[in-house]
Parts: structure tokens; sequence; C-alpha cells
């Protein structure tokens, strides 16, 4: 049991070691909805703080690193395999390479009603950008 | 004003403070260029650091690269091929290299192909956000590889981007992440350091130039007159030997019968004649010669030979001693007119110290005085008679000077009261009389000096000789110097038996000398005055001088006994000091009957051959009796 409660301790402080939490922060904070958005962090080892309005899990627009699904909530995962999977999920927050990869679907963007200043354009993706096969096709 | 005449005359201090602005300016030029100068250093030091891995990943890159094959498609379908490709740029791997992975960009937006490492190895077509966009577009469009500096990533030191071009595009992207190493962490510090041993050598440059400045400002304020701006006496001893005497003609200036002006006006109006004459002497004068305040009233010129000849120096001080003279000094409302006298040393450069030149400056200056002042004269060699002050002040400053002791004896009984010491110069067998030379030594700093040597020499026989009882001569002037009566008061504890006679002079200032007398007598000093009837004093002054004994003249005592004028001032005199408590001295006395004519008026205490002459120490009574 210790073992398992060790390796749930470390593995997601293995996962965001290294991650760029100002530049999450900020990221987030620019995502605009209908009214102000509020968020839920499951992961307390990331200490979103500031300029991002953190709430309760029942009363977040948005959860973030949660393991469990929320069918009635927009949730931020965080791997890209997740994110893929997940429809539910509008991005997906991780790291790659040592970088922190910050990455929005912009269709499910719009489906929540949610959008994002355009200088964060470089993290959203398209679905088909998600889809490999549809990237293949793309291919030269 | 200070400050302003300090940085005027020592423009150097302009230049370094320009010079110093200037490298302050350079220095926030570098700094600023700093950043870029040590991107552009470390761009040369990691091209170099990748040539091996960049030549490398270039063949590779060649092998799997085919013209008629789509790289992307066979890639991304062909897992073997894929895991082949993926071993061969895994060789690249070291110690260095963090990652090494293929992006290929599709509508801006890259995604994995390839990926070398095990532990966090991206899926295919994953999505990459690159931390530097605009980097990896450059080397898209460019097609060029791309070493930058990596700010945003931590663990990693820089990143190398290399265009895999297929049919004349670029298709994907090499990455090759490389971890901090020695090369960047050096770089990184050896750049910095530089700039803080940048800074750090400005903050010293900056605080050694402001202790130079504070340190000549402070000896600038030391040695200058603040109100005149011109060298004082102590800039000149300090600077004796880096005076090159030898480029100047030199003249020592006294402006004459300057004790009267202190005497009858005060100092503080003596101080501002000073300056109102060293005004004068400044507006004639070159920015290459020299003016010093040599002492009080005196004066040395020092002038520059490159700015005159001779005929213009000589021109030069006759103007200045004629401003001098027709100048009115306005003193409390009075106009006081005043002369001034020089004594000038034209051929400095046969001289061997600054202290020969002032010498002979004096002694040419003391020619000037002796022949009515208000002159310019100029040093003769080849007088004998200018030499002999020379030699006079050899002689003062010498052992030479000795006192002689005559005893003060009781008129009823004989006994011995003190001695008068009284200064006599032995030059060789002859031994000169203080008549010969103190009238050469009136209104100079020697009269001052030679004072001090008889108090210092009576000072130590009376510390050697505990049974002993001394008066010494102080002129009225020597009364009023602070030099001497500091002196006396630092020999206090000699009080009781070191008796002061004051010596009459026509500038006698009353309330000065009875200012000092009464500090005199706080130490517990007897006063005496000297030669009363012989000049200018009278009872008046004299009751206005709270003395302890009065010496009559000789010239008085020796006719009493056959003019009957000189009988009734001598028993009236008498009389005087007998109501006011003051003993009296009569000195002069030869024979018996001038005894009883002084006993008879009550006169305590005489002097003179009758009882003995003045004699050297060695030859006294040691009883003192």
């Amino acid at each position: 049991m210790k073992k398992i409660i060790t390796i749930l301790t470390i593995v997601p402080l293995m996962v965001f070691a290294g991650l760029n939490v100002g530049k999450v922060t900020n990221t987030l904070s620019h995502i605009k909805g209908k009214k102000t958005l509020s968020f839920f962090n499951a992961n307390t080892h990331i200490p979103l703080e500031g300029k991002l309005k953190l709430t309760s899990l029942s009363t977040a627009d948005i959860v973030l690193f949660s393991s469990k699904k929320h069918k009635s909530k927009s949730t931020i995962v965080n791997s890209y395999k997740k994110l893929k999977e997940n429809k539910n999920s509008i991005g997906a927050i991780y790291l790659k390479k040592g970088r922190t990869q910050i990455i929005f679907v912009k269709e499910r963007l719009d489906a929540k009603g949610l959008s994002l200043s355009p200088k964060f354009k470089k993290h959203i993706l398209h679905e088909w950008q998600l889809d490999p096969l549809a990237l293949v096709k793309g291919l030269k | 004003m200070n400050k302003i005449n300090f940085f005027n005359n020592n423009r150097i201090y302009f230049y370094v403070i320009i010079a110093y602005a200037i490298l302050f300016y350079l220095f926030l030029s570098t700094y600023k260029d700093l950043i870029p100068f040590e991107d552009k250093a470390k761009h040369i030091l990691l091209n170099e650091a990748i040539s091996l891995v960049d030549d490398t990943t270039s063949n590779i890159l060649e092998s799997m690269v085919k013209e008629d094959v789509s790289f992307l498609h066979s890639n991304s379908n062909d897992e073997e091929l894929r895991f082949e490709n993926e071993k061969l740029l895994s060789m690249m791997n070291s110690t260095d290299i963090n990652s090494l992975f293929v992006v290929y960009v599709i509508k801006g937006k890259y995604f994995f192909l390839l990926d070398t490492d095990t532990k966090d190895h991206a899926d295919l077509h994953q999505a990459f956000i690159p931390e530097n966009n605009k980097v990896f577009s450059q080397v898209v469009k460019g097609k060029k590889k791309k070493v930058f500096i990596q700010n945003e990533v931590k663990d990693l030191s820089f990143t190398l981007l290399k265009p895999i071009v297929q049919n004349g595009e670029t298709v994907a992207l090499l990455v090759i992440d490389y971890t901090e190493n020695r090369l960047t962490s050096l770089l990184n510090i050896s750049v910095k350091a530089l700039s803080y041993l940048l800074i750090l050598f400005l903050a010293f440059v900056f605080a050694f130039l402001f202790y130079i400045i504070y340190t000549h400002y402070n000896k600038y304020k030391i040695y200058r007159n603040p109100q005149t701006n011109t060298f004082n006496r102590i800039y000149m001893i300090e600077n004796y030997e880096k005076i090159d005497f030898k480029k100047y003609y030199v003249a020592l200036a006294d402006i004459d019968f300057f004790k009267r002006i202190n005497n009858r006006y005060g100092q503080k109006n003596g101080d501002k004649v000073i300056i109102a004459v060293i005004k004068i002497i400044a507006r004639r004068l070159e920015k290459c010669d020299k003016l010093i305040q040599y002492s009080g009233e005196e004066f040395l010129l020092l002038i520059a030979k490159d700015a005159r000849n001779e005929y213009e120096l000589r021109k030069l001080l006759d103007d200045i001693r004629i401003d001098i003279n027709r100048a009115i000094f306005d003193i409390e409302n009075e106009k006081v007119s005043l002369s001034i006298s020089m004594g000038v040393l034209l051929n400095t450069g046969i001289e061997k110290s600054l202290q020969d030149v002032i010498h002979k400056a004096d002694t040419a200056l003391y020619e000037s005085k002796h022949n009515g002042r208000d002159k310019v004269s100029y040093f003769d060699i080849s007088q004998p008679k200018k030499l002999y002050r020379e030699k006079l002040k050899d002689m003062i400053e010498s052992d030479k000077l000795v006192c002689y002791y005559q005893p003060i004896r009781s008129l009823e009984d004989k006994t011995l009261h003190h001695y008068e010491a009284l200064l006599r110069i032995e030059d060789g067998d002859n031994i000169i009389f203080p008549d010969k030379i103190l009238p050469d030594l009136e209104d100079s700093y020697l009269y001052t000096n030679l004072t001090k040597r008889v108090i210092e020499y009576n000072v130590a026989k009376l510390k050697e000789d505990k049974k002993m009882r001394i008066s010494i001569n102080l002129s009225a002037d020597d009364l009023v110097n602070d030099a001497i009566l500091s002196i006396l008061a630092q020999n206090a504890d000699l009080a009781d038996r070191l008796l002061i006679e004051i010596l009459e002079n026509k500038s006698i200032d009353y309330k000065k000398v009875e200012l000092s007398i009464q500090k005199l007598k706080l130490f517990g000093y007897k006063i005496c005055i000297d030669d009363f009837g012989s000049g200018y004093s009278n009872l008046n002054h004299l009751l206005k001088l709270s003395i302890d004994y009065l010496k009559i003249d000789g010239s008085i005592i020796k006719e009493i006994h056959h003019d009957k004028r000189a009988y009734s001032i001598v028993k009236t005199f008498a009389t005087f000091c007998k109501q006011n408590d003051i003993e009296v001295i009569a000195e002069f006395i030869d024979k018996q009957d001038v005894v009883d004519i002084l006993k008879s008026f009550g006169v305590k205490y005489g002097q003179g051959w009758y009882f003995s002459k003045a004699q050297p120490y060695e030859d006294l009574d040691k009883d003192h009796k």
C-alpha cells in the first residue's frame, strides 16, 4: 500500500517536474468564456495561483489534471494521449523533451464557448491534427 | 568658492573627470552590448562545439533521405524504416546530448516523426510545441541549420536545428538538444565575471580618483589662504624640495611697519590689509608666477624667468611697490597708507637650495629696510655688509647665542635678589652686544626667533640650577606674540624664578600688553618695566599696567648725584612706586654715593658695576648669594 501511495505521489511529481508554472498560469488565464472562468486544480503539486480563479470541483468551470472523467465540465488533461482519447478535454498540459507543452483543441474550445487569445495560436491545434491518418494524408 | 578655485587652478582634475565620464559612457555602451556580445561569442563557440555532430548528422541524414521516396511518408508508414532511422540517429547520442528527434511541419504546427529517446519517447505524429517558434520557422524557411541558446528550457544549454531538405524543400527538422555543459557554464561565468570586474574596476577607479582629488583638495585648503588663494608657509615647507627655484627670480617682500597696523587697529583689520596687499601684488603677476604668504606680512614672490627678463622684473617689482604706496587702505573709517620693502635675488641658478635663495633675498630685504624702506633692493654678493645679516641669522640659529648674568642686589644688605640675563653672541673671540644686532633685526621674524632662543636658553639654565632666579628682557611686541606667550605658559612651573622685564618701544599698545601681563601673572610670573624714563613712557600709562617691579633707566641713575633734575625724577618715581606697591630697581650703579641716595628714596634693589659686571654662567658664585 505504501509503495502505491509513494508511486502515486512521485509519479505526478516526476511528470510535472520542470513544468513552467508561470507559462501555464498565464496561458490558462487567457481562456475566455461567457463569464469569468473558475478552475479546479486536481494536482496540488502544481501551484497554480495568482491570475487564476481557483475554486472547488463542484463550482469550477474547468478541471485541471484530474485522472477522472468529468462529463459536465471542461477538462485539461496531463498527457497528449489523454487529450486524444478524452473528447471532453479541451486541452493538455505536460512535459515533453524538457519543454512545457500546452495544447488546446480549437473545435473543443468552440463547443464549450471558450476561446484563447490569438497570441497563443501556436498552442491551438485542430481536431484533425490529433488524428495520425489525417496527418499522413497531409504529408508531402 | 574654494572648490571652484581649486578646480580652476587644477585643470588636470577637469580632464580626469571628463576622462572618467568617457570611461563610464564606454562602459555603459559596452554593458548595453554585452548580451549580444555574449550571444555572438556563444554562437561561435557553439558552432565549434557542434561541428563534429553536425558533420556526422549531415552524413546520416544524407543516407536517410532519398530523392525518389517521400521521407515523411516512408517514415510514417514504415515502422521498420522508422526504427532503423531512429537507431541510426541514436548513434549520435552522447552525454552532452539530452534528446535527438525529428519533427515535421504541417500548417505551422510541428509533429514528431522520429525520436531516439527511449525514456521520454514521443509517439509518431504527436504534436510538438516548440518553445521558440520563430527560430524553428526560420530554419524551415531558410533551410539552414541554426544553433540557439536555450533560455526557456531548464537543463538545456543549446539546441541545434538542422533542416531535412528533400527536393529543395524543408520537410522536417532534426532537433538536437544539448545538456548544460561546461562550455556554456564557463561562457556564462566569464562574461558575467567580465562585466562584474568592469564594474568593480570602475568603482575602484572612481574611489581612487575621489581619494586623490579629496586629498589634493584638503592639501590645497591647507596650502592656501582661502580669502586670497595664495600659497602659505605650510605649502613652502612641504614643497621645499619640489619647488624648482632656479626657474624663478625670488623676491621677499615685507609690509613696512605692519605691526603698528596690528597694534593700532587689531589683528582682524591687519588681516584685511594683508588681503588687500596680496590682491594688489597678485594683479601684477602671471599664472606661472607664485605668490607665497611667507609669514604674516612677509611674502615670497617667485617670478618665472620664462615670462620676464631682468629689466621687466625690475619694472614689475617697482610697479608693485608703487601700487602699494599709492593705495589707500580704509580701516575703520581711517585712510591709511602703506609701503612695502622688497629684497630680490636674481641669480637663483647658482644657489644650492631654496633656503639659500630666501636667505639672500632676505639680506637684500634688510638692505631695503635699512635704507629707509619703501624700496626694492637686489642682492649683491660683492657687498660684505649684506652678508653680515646672513651671518647674524646663522649665529642666532647656532649655539653662539649665550646669556651673561648681572646680579640685582638688595641695596640694604647687598644680598642677591636675581640675575638679569643679558644677551651676547660669541663670534670667535669677539663678543657681540645686543645693541649692535637688535636694531638690525627690528621688525623681522628673526627678532622673534631670537627671543624664543633666549627664553629657551634661560629655561634650560633654571631647570639645571634650581637655586637661580633670572629676569629676561622681552619687547612689548614679544609680549603680544602668541608663540612667545605659549612658551612661557608651557614653562609656568618656573614662573616663581623667571621674571619678565618689558622693554619699552614707541609703538607699545598698552591695552594688549596689559592683557598679556594679566595672563602671565595668572601663571605666576612677576613683571618688571625695564629702562623706565628712557623713552616714551609716562606715569599715566604706567598706572594701566599691573607690574611688580620698575627699573629706572641707567641714563638717569648715573646722573643722580650731580644733576638735580635726575635726582627729582628718581625721587618722584620712587615715591610713586612706593604708594602703588611697586618695587624699584636702579641700574648703572657705579659707586656707594649713588647707593646711598637711592636708599634714601626707598629704592630697594640695584645693579651695576658697583656690584658686579655681567658674567658668563660658569663664572657665577654657584651659591648665588
